[in-house]
């Protein structure tokens, strides 16, 4: 099939005080239309700064040193900035965390929603407006007739996000970008969000890449799971190879770490410690360290990739022994 | 016979909308409690859930006295509250703590670990320097930090870490009654389980009793023993934690449920037998808030509620007990099978 963003090799580095250090290394995956891959980690193992990678939005002192990021068949880093500009904004939509971030607080929606497509052609403000409602309309904002000239202030937080969103599908992408986007909701909310999201993909054939820490949502809503921990695969999978037979202990904590609502009594893992800085990496398993599966070899080499391509591991001493 | 630790009675918190100026006066209100009874026991946990805005947090923030503008009456110690002026609420402040949900906003920058710990001692003239001094260094054992941070500031720390200072600086005062306001919503899932399991650990060892709030229906069932629900300010439901999860009776607790993910509701079947956005005919929750006025006389539930009938447009169902595991606010409550 054919796919719409493929990562290859991706290598980011950050640059301080004159010094480079390793901050995702050497990342791939690929991304079919009408399909979600969720990448799932800690905060700092480098999920925000992948999709960042693929959006240009790198911050000061990132780069990217090595690989290839494909969308459209078109390796992005081998593009001239301005063409790659261009495609990553007809090609990419992109929603965040916070939706006050990134909604302009001094113009009306309605005018925001329509911003991106008025690149493209220049619309009467009779046929803006038109569009506007339905773009609203597919994201299921109630009454949207008469809440057009409302500013985003004005609007709940869950309300926000859907606005973010139909200005993110305004030029009709292949591909969203999710990141955390229902992490600041409440649960109702974030379900409503999430199976809409779910409705537009579908009509829409739209490519998802949605970035969490929730393993629970990645269960009901992704296709695809890309674990990384400290700027690295440790385990990657369809959603039901993966979640029947776990291998990576840090895939399994952070499934343990969840809680439940089983009738009896049981401890969540905790996992202890942080992920390790990036000025700390060494050669063997960066997870080691808080492992509680850890053995001699873990520190001392790196770990090799078991299983196969519909499900792998990078693991010394899985919980599993994954078929190659 | 259990003991109750906090009796709240007929609560209401009205907040006036428009502030200052003789214009203004008369804007309206907002009810962000209503009516609501409610009895936490000692020793235990009880679970307050409900949506963004239906009024959980003003809630715990009347139990712990930072909001006195509410009438009805709220019985510690057998000593009414409400009718204390704020000199006499003095004594009663160290007993009754609160942890909130951003520890970057509730800790001060400026202020080392150990003056944070530290303030609630000192505003409350705890002890001498040397007795304060001890207590905070045994605090932050407890939550499972080292002596060695007493001198940094919290923005040194991580969220997990930072809230673990918050949780110390509740604890120092050596309260009977916890208000713990959301303290895992910002966190990562991993640092979640580990504050959960901190929390659950420090109730068992120092016997303190905890109202804990949040929209996460799966840390609820991890810690709590009993829930309470609450809608738009009104109490609808109020049930045992294993009995609320397998035997909702109020239509909200039935769709809050139907909310979490398969993976967090484990074998509970969906009960609406339709994923939730779909439960009253497409139209969504947020949305059908705009179709009843908020002080109308029926249910406020009826927006959004599939069961509803004629007698719930126009009489507020009251709280009533259904059986000795679980009270509800409905006029027609699911009945599930036992």
């Amino acid at each position: 099939m054919r796919t719409v963003l493929s990562i290859e090799n991706l290598k980011v580095v950050g640059y301080k005080g004159g010094r480079s250090c390793p901050i995702i290394e050497g990342i791939t995956f690929n991304l079919e239309p009408g399909r979600t891959l969720a990448v799932v980690g800690e905060s700092g193992c480098g999920k925000s700064i992948t999709a960042a990678a693929i959006l240009g939005l790198l911050p000061w002192g990132f780069t990217v040193s090595d690989g290839r990021i494909v969308l459209d068949g078109q390796n992005a880093l081998s593009l001239p900035p301005r063409e790659w500009r261009q495609l990553r904004g007809k090609r990419i939509g992109a929603v965040f965390q916070n939706p006050l971030a990134a909604l302009n607080p001094s113009l009306p929606i309605w005018k925001q929603v329509i911003e991106s497509a008025q690149l493209e052609e220049a619309l009467t403000r009779k046929t803006a407006r038109s569009r506007a409602l339905q773009l609203l309309e597919r994201v299921e904002v109630p009454h949207v007739a008469s809440r057009l000239d409302d500013y985003p202030h004005q609007f709940s937080g869950g309300m926000r996000q859907r606005v973010a969103i139909a200005l993110a599908l305004a030029r009709n992408p292949a591909l969203l970008i999710a990141d955390e986007p229902t992490t600041a909701l409440d649960l109702i909310t974030q379900a409503q969000i999430l199976n809409m999201l779910k409705r537009l993909q579908e009509e829409q054939n739209l490519a998802i890449l949605f970035i969490t820490h929730d393993l629970s949502l990645v269960a009901e809503y992704a296709d695809e799971v890309f674990v990384m921990y400290a700027g690295q695969e440790v385990e990657r999978g369809s959603v039901s190879d993966l979640f029947a037979s776990v291998a990576h202990p840090y895939t399994h904590a952070l499934l343990r770490s969840i809680p439940r609502l089983t009738g009896s009594r049981y401890r969540l893992i905790d996992i202890e410690g942080v992920p390790p800085s990036p000025h700390s990496y060494t050669r063997g398993c960066r997870f080691a360290s808080r492992c509680p599966r850890v053995i001699a070899a873990c520190s001392a080499t790196p770990p090799p990739r078991l299983g196969n391509d519909s499900h792998e591991a990078f693991c010394h001493h899985p919980h599993r022994v994954l078929a190659p | 016979m259990i003991s109750s630790c906090l009796q709240i009675e007929h609560l209401n918190v009205r907040f006036e909308l428009g502030t200052g100026g003789l214009l203004r006066r008369g804007a309206g209100a907002f009810t962000a409690v209503n009516d609501v009874t409610l009895n936490i026991h000692k020793g235990e946990c009880l679970g307050l859930i409900g949506e963004s805005g239906s009024g959980k947090s003003t809630l715990g923030r009347v139990v712990v006295q930072l909001i006195t503008t509410y009438t009805g009456r709220i019985f510690f110690d057998n000593v009414d509250l409400s009718a204390l002026s704020s000199r006499q609420l003095q004594r009663y402040r160290p007993r009754l703590q609160m942890v909130f949900q951003d520890p970057a906003e509730s800790l001060n920058p400026r202020f080392t670990i150990e003056d944070i710990i530290g303030e609630p001692l000192r505003l409350l003239r705890i002890g001498t320097l040397e007795e304060r001094r001890v207590r905070i260094t045994s605090m932050l054992k407890q939550v499972g930090l080292t002596v060695g941070m007493l001198k940094d500031r919290p923005g040194q720390y991580s969220g997990g870490q930072r809230q673990r200072i918050a949780i110390a600086r509740a604890l120092v005062t050596e309260p009977e009654l916890m208000v713990l306001d959301e303290p895992t919503s910002g966190l990562d899932v991993s640092m979640q389980a580990r504050i959960l399991n901190l929390l659950h650990d420090l109730q068992a060892k120092l016997g303190l009793t905890y109202l804990f709030i949040t929209h996460d229906v799966g840390a609820v069932s991890y810690l709590a023993n009993r829930v309470a629900v609450l809608y738009h300010g009104s109490l609808v439901e109020l049930a045992s934690t294993q009995y609320l999860i397998n035997n909702p009776h109020h239509p909200y607790t039935v769709a809050l449920l139907d909310a979490l993910p398969r993976f967090v509701r484990g074998s509970r079947k969906s009960m609406s037998g339709a994923p939730f956005t779909k439960h009253s005919e497409g139209m969504t929750l947020e949305g059908k808030q705009h179709l009843m006025p908020q002080n109308s006389a029926g249910c406020p539930y009826v927006p959004h509620c599939s069961r509803c009938q004629e007698r719930c447009l126009n009489e507020r169902p009251d709280f009533r007990m259904l059986n000795e595991h679980a009270g509800v606010a409905c006029h027609y409550p699911v009945d599930s099978p036992a």
